[in-house]
């Protein structure tokens, strides 16, 4: 089957067309593009009979690596998230972003779409990283999407950094396994080494934001709500639960992961009652959720398995819902925070609807898929054994009451002193969407179990390894689960009023204890050694630059010469002449001279003597096509340098003695440092040489009497090549100077 | 005693060349790269032993070049060598020419900026 493919391929064409006709169709362009997860979708639904899909084509032969797919139903259900909310989510976009900055939204978007689902099929660990990177990249380019703002650019690193570094740590445990399997496939692989899956885990954990790797996601609030929505509530979060309950038969249960599922659970959900930014509100409870999923897949057992499927889908319907209705209360309001808004429902009635669906959800509601989730969680655990994960799944339960009361009760049906207006009333693309979804979170639970179980079911067999056929019901009957469950709700609304003064004391807590302080104190500390470092080379003046550069070379000279004695005869060629003797001295001569004329016309005309005795020592020496070419550059540049420096004033004498005694020393030691190298080349034995090669080819083969010439544009014509490119650019680069404005006379500093 | 004598010119253009480069006059700066240049030259030229009278060059009517004769090899180094640093030189030129036309100065250590001033944050996020 190549079908993944095709929409892998189709969703590329989009990211790519939708600058160009994104900007002239505005924003009804958000319609056209839904057409790809749209299709992606409707596939997906009717591939649920022919699972699992498979393809696979070599990528990299020499390596063995093969670009495989494989969609399972895990795979599906993801699939099905990825192109079902990403079809919402486009909707959605285009009535909440300007139309100016749509099109690169979408773009964006649609790489991060195809990489997500390029993730949700590949069967192939390298494949599978690729997508992976790619997902880490979109979400900086999305996070920092708004770049202007320092927080965006800040955020937008940040999850970079954590997610990046995650990324290596993961690429180095897949490639662990690779080895230990001796394939990259999935499918064949059997065992799995400790650290490997601690590396993987680790990976995992990064990108699913566990803590204490936790601190980016809420930052990551930056990015607007579209993204907010998508990437980092529904999907792209959700890739580390992806790999690990997708590798979740090959680690089997992983009780330290429960842990940190636990603690992630327990931290997000209380500090989800310390903000009062509805997003940060929702991102904590997002940390939290992927907390529950981390601690039932480590937990690894089959009830366990079936809670991690259930709520994958229903997390990612509430969540999805409330992020969007929390991006259109802003777009309405102008303002996101829980204190300054009141009476919504005046307001903006068509999002009283959407919150309220979706918040029930959340708090764990019966009749709605939150509260089977909740339930599934609850029986997954063992009341003997399982107490303290018991315990954080009912924390988490009370806080998401308080959450939801928050973001339905306070804030559409209560009045706050000081209370934000409504700025525009919300479009349908503003509200359609989150309704949707909050309606789909209804029908998943209430009413669709009977076609939903089988294929959870199936899920929960992917990541539990074996057949899994557990009932999922409403009513489970007077057990346990239900009387924690009623006990929560309850606990919840008791403590709901007191919500304001929880908030405040719990306002300053995530900043003192989590890993962003360390993780601030790093970055801060790795700017300040790299300004040291480069303060200390870099010395911003030119002539400290150049007696550093020169002064290296001569200290580096030095030891080699130190530690490879060099043999200094005089060598032994031909006797000196006394025309070359003059010829010599007059350059020399020069060269000295140019240093002390104070006209530049004069030292210039200087420098050009110094070229013509060059082009005489090239003739004495039996290289005329070197002289030919010395005389002409030689000539050139004394007309270039009375041309273009004609009207700059005398020179300056600007150095102090001391300075001037610096550079004499530094020279005359590097002169002489070249003179002793060059005798030291001189004294030593000639290596043989290519040159009879030449001086019997150059005729037969090159059919040139000048062997020079053969040379330049024959056996090294590729060279001469990049010469006369050198020469191409350096003339673009005069000309581009020539023709700069420059504000003339500029203020001296 | 020939190469003996080269070497010391070469070491002597090498002195000058450096010697300008370490100025502070940005023209002085060019000369002084023009003298590295020839100096750089010479130092290809020479080690490549220096012969008189035996250019590399085949007489007409033969087909093949009889030694004793100069390095052909050493020489088309050379010549590229003359011809990009002049390039080179023709952008230096224009770079200073036109440096020298918006700061108003052939003084190197005018263009130093005051630091940090491009790493200043102007707003944060609404």
């Amino acid at each position: 089957m190549v079908t993944i493919e095709i929409f892998l391929i189709a969703g590329l064409i989009l990211a790519a067309l939708a600058q160009p006709i994104g900007r002239r169709l505005g924003s009804s362009f958000s319609l056209l593009a839904t057409l790809v997860p749209l299709s992606a979708f409707v596939w997906g639904i009717t591939s649920l009979q022919t699972l699992p899909i498979i393809s696979s084509r070599p990528w990299v032969p020499s390596l063995g690596l093969d670009f495989s797919l494989r969609l399972d139903h895990l795979g599906l259900l993801f699939w099905l998230l990825i192109s079902g909310i990403g079809t919402l989510i486009f909707i959605y976009a285009g009535a909440y972003m300007k139309p100016k900055e749509l099109p690169r939204l979408l773009s964006i978007l649609s790489v991060f779409m195809v990489a997500m689902l390029g993730i949700a099929s590949a069967a192939n660990a390298i494949t599978l990283f690729l997508f992976w990177e790619i997902t880490s990249i979109t979400s900086f380019l999305l996070i920092g999407f708004k770049g202007e703002y320092e927080n965006s650019r800040k955020s937008a690193v940040q999850a970079l950094a954590v997610t990046g570094i995650g990324g290596l740590i993961l690429l180095a445990g897949l490639i662990l396994l690779g080895t230990e399997n001796q394939t990259f496939e999935f499918a064949q692989w059997t065992s799995a080494s400790p650290i490997a899956i601690t590396l993987v885990a680790i990976g995992c954990m990064t990108k699913s934001a566990q803590f204490p790797f936790h601190f980016w996601l809420p930052n990551a609030m930056a990015a607007p709500t579209p993204v907010s929505a998508y990437l980092h509530s529904a999907t792209m979060v959700k890739a580390g639960i992806f790999l690990l309950a997708k590798l979740s038969p090959l680690f089997g249960p992983q009780p330290a992961l429960a842990w940190i599922g636990a603690i992630t659970l327990v931290w997000a959900s209380v500090l989800s009652l310390g903000e009062r930014d509805l997003k940060r509100i929702l991102a904590w409870s997002t940390v939290g959720a992927l907390g529950l999923m981390v601690m039932l897949i480590g937990h690894g057992t089959k009830e366990a398995a079936e809670a991690v499927a259930y709520t994958i889908l229903a997390h990612a319907l509430y969540k999805g819902a409330l992020f969007m209705t929390a991006g259109s209360i802003d777009h309405a309001m102008g303002t996101r925070d829980a204190l300054q808004l009141g009476n919504l429902r005046r307001h903006i009635p068509t999002l009283a609807l959407p919150a309220i669906l979706a918040s029930l959800s959340l708090a764990g509601i019966p009749i709605f898929a939150g509260f089977i989730k909740k339930e599934l969680a609850l029986a997954a655990f063992e009341p003997a054994t399982g107490i303290p994960f018991l315990i954080a799944i009912i924390i988490s339960a009370i806080s998401g009451i308080i959450v939801a009361m928050t973001l339905t009760h306070r804030i559409f049906f209560q009045s706050q002193p000081e209370e934000a207006e409504l700025h525009h009333a919300p479009t349908p693309g503003l509200w359609i969407p989150p309704l949707i979804l909050a309606v789909l979170g209804l029908l998943v639970g209430a009413f669709c179990l009977p076609i939903g179980e089988h294929f959870i079911q199936y899920v929960a067999a992917t990541i539990h390894g074996s057949e899994v056929k557990n009932h999922i019901a409403l009513w489970h009957g007077f057990k346990l689960p239900l009387f924690l469950s009623i006990g929560a709700i309850v606990t919840g609304f008791i403590l709901n009023p007191f919500w304001p003064r929880i908030r405040t004391s719990l306002e300053n807590l995530p900043k003192t204890v989590t890993l962003e302080g360390s993780f601030r104190a790093l970055n801060q500390l790795t700017n300040q050694t790299s300004v040291g470092i480069t303060m200390f080379y870099e010395r911003r003046s030119v002539r400290d630059h150049m007696i550093l550069n020169f002064g290296a070379f001569l200290v580096i000279l030095g030891v080699v010469a130190a530690q490879n004695p060099m043999t200094l005869a005089l060598p032994n060629g031909p006797g000196i002449l006394f025309h070359e003797v003059v010829l010599l001295l007059f350059a020399a001569l020069a060269a000295i001279v140019v240093i002390f004329i104070p006209n530049r016309l004069g030292a210039v005309a200087v420098l050009g003597i110094v070229g013509v005795a060059m082009a005489i020592t090239y003739v004495t020496f039996s290289a005329p096509d070197l002289a030919l070419t010395q005389i002409l550059i030689d000539v050139l540049t004394v007309v270039l340098f009375v041309l273009i420096f004609a009207k700059l004033p005398r020179f300056k004498d600007i150095l102090t003695k001391n300075q001037k005694l610096t550079n004499a020393t530094i020279s005359i030691v590097f002169g002489s440092a070249m003179t002793l190298l060059m005798l030291a080349v001189l004294s030593a034995p000639q290596l043989p040489s290519i040159n009879h090669y030449f001086a019997e080819t150059s005729y037969t083969l090159g059919q040139g009497l000048n062997v020079v010439n053969v040379i330049i544009v024959d056996y090294r014509a590729l060279d001469t090549m990049g010469e006369i490119t050198v020469l191409c650019l350096a003339a673009l680069g005069v000309h581009t100077l020539v023709r700069l404005k420059v504000k003339s006379g500029g203020q001296k500093q | 005693m020939t190469e003996l004598a080269v070497a010391i010119l070469t070491g002597i253009l090498f002195t000058t060349g450096v010697y300008l480069l370490l100025e502070r006059t940005m023209i002085k700066f060019l000369i002084g790269l023009v003298l590295l240049g020839n100096a750089t030259n010479l130092v290809v030229f020479t080690c490549s032993r220096l012969v008189r009278g035996a250019p590399p060059i085949i007489p007409k009517g033969e087909k093949i070049l009889q030694p004793p004769f100069a390095d052909p090899l050493g020489q088309a180094l050379i010549l590229t060598a003359i011809v990009i640093s002049f390039g080179v030189l023709a952008f230096t030129m224009m770079l200073i020419r036109r440096t020298y036309d918006a700061i108003g100065s052939d003084d190197v250590e005018d263009l130093i900026e005051p630091l940090g001033q491009d790493l200043t944050e102007k707003e944060s996020a609404p």
